[in-house]
């Protein structure tokens, strides 16, 4: 697979992960066409300080070390994207003063029983440091190799 | 009885690409079970051995997440639609738990 998306839409995740700093944020990905590219990025709240105070035990991290997208706000992108005929089509994160790759606790979150809970997702992770966009990388499952796997990433000009 | 189930793109890979299905069965569980005859091997990323929702996946009637209804005893006549959204989640590498950390010296 490889990803490919606007340069609008990479620079509206971008400075969602940049205003976030030096927490983790995250966001959705989506595109008119099934197949097409990606033309819109849903900036998303991160609603793990929320958990960490709810349940510190049991979400012993905070945004700082991770991310959890609100589910009341991916229910009504996937239902307004439904709605219109378009197509949820990738996950953004951001890695605060760390590399962009796909970490274990990344993986770990992102299957169930060893499947992915995604399956054909694209996995785009920025790097962010001292506040500003180091790296982005995608990422998406390999059936083949049982793992995430780096995937080309490609910005397209807006009037491509 | 059928129902529609709304399928994500992301896991479309199930439903041959279509954007949803209509499914036979009187309460969530009932649709569930039968969700395999036109997505074979959505079931059991669904469901854990148990029958029960599996810990990331959240499964909603209309615009109500199951969990705060009857689960999947929740009944889906008067129902316009069911929709599958798994958890979206993670974090970085080099975290100590705070129990971690009390422990080093
Ligand atoms: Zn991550």
């Amino acid at each position: 697979m490889m990803l490919r998306i606007t340069r609008s839409a990479f620079e509206v995740l971008v400075r969602h992960a940049e205003k976030a700093f030096p927490e983790e944020c995250c966001g959705c990905l989506s595109s008119p066409e099934a197949e097409g590219p990606v033309t819109t990025a849903h900036p998303c709240t991160n609603i793990q300080n929320r958990l960490h105070e709810e349940d510190p035990k049991m979400h012993p991290r905070t945004a700082r070390d991770a991310y959890h997208l609100d589910e009341r706000e991916l229910f009504r992108i996937q239902q307004e994207l439904d709605d219109t005929g378009r197509h949820l089509r990738g996950i953004f994160h951001s890695h605060p003063n760390e590399e962009s790759y796909f970490s274990a606790e990344d993986k770990r979150r992102a299957l169930c029983d060893d499947e992915p809970l995604w399956p054909d997702a694209h996995y785009l992770i920025a790097s962010i440091r001292g506040g500003r966009l180091a790296t982005a990388k995608s990422f998406t499952w390999s059936p083949a190799q049982k793992d995430f796997i780096e995937e080309p990433m490609e910005v397209l000009a807006d009037d491509a | 009885m059928a129902v529609k189930v709304n399928i994500p793109t992301m896991l479309r890979n199930y439903s041959n690409g279509q954007p949803s299905v209509l499914v036979e069965g009187t309460t969530v569980g009932e649709v569930l079970q039968n969700l395999d005859q036109s997505c074979a091997g959505i079931k059991e990323r669904l469901l854990d051995k148990d029958g029960r929702v599996r810990r990331f996946i959240n499964i909603y009637v209309d615009s109500e997440d199951i969990r705060l209804l009857r689960d999947l005893e929740t009944p889906v006549a008067s129902a316009k639609e069911i929709r599958i959204m798994p958890a979206i989640a993670g974090g970085r590498p080099g975290f100590a738990s705070p129990c971690a950390v009390l422990r080093s010296p």
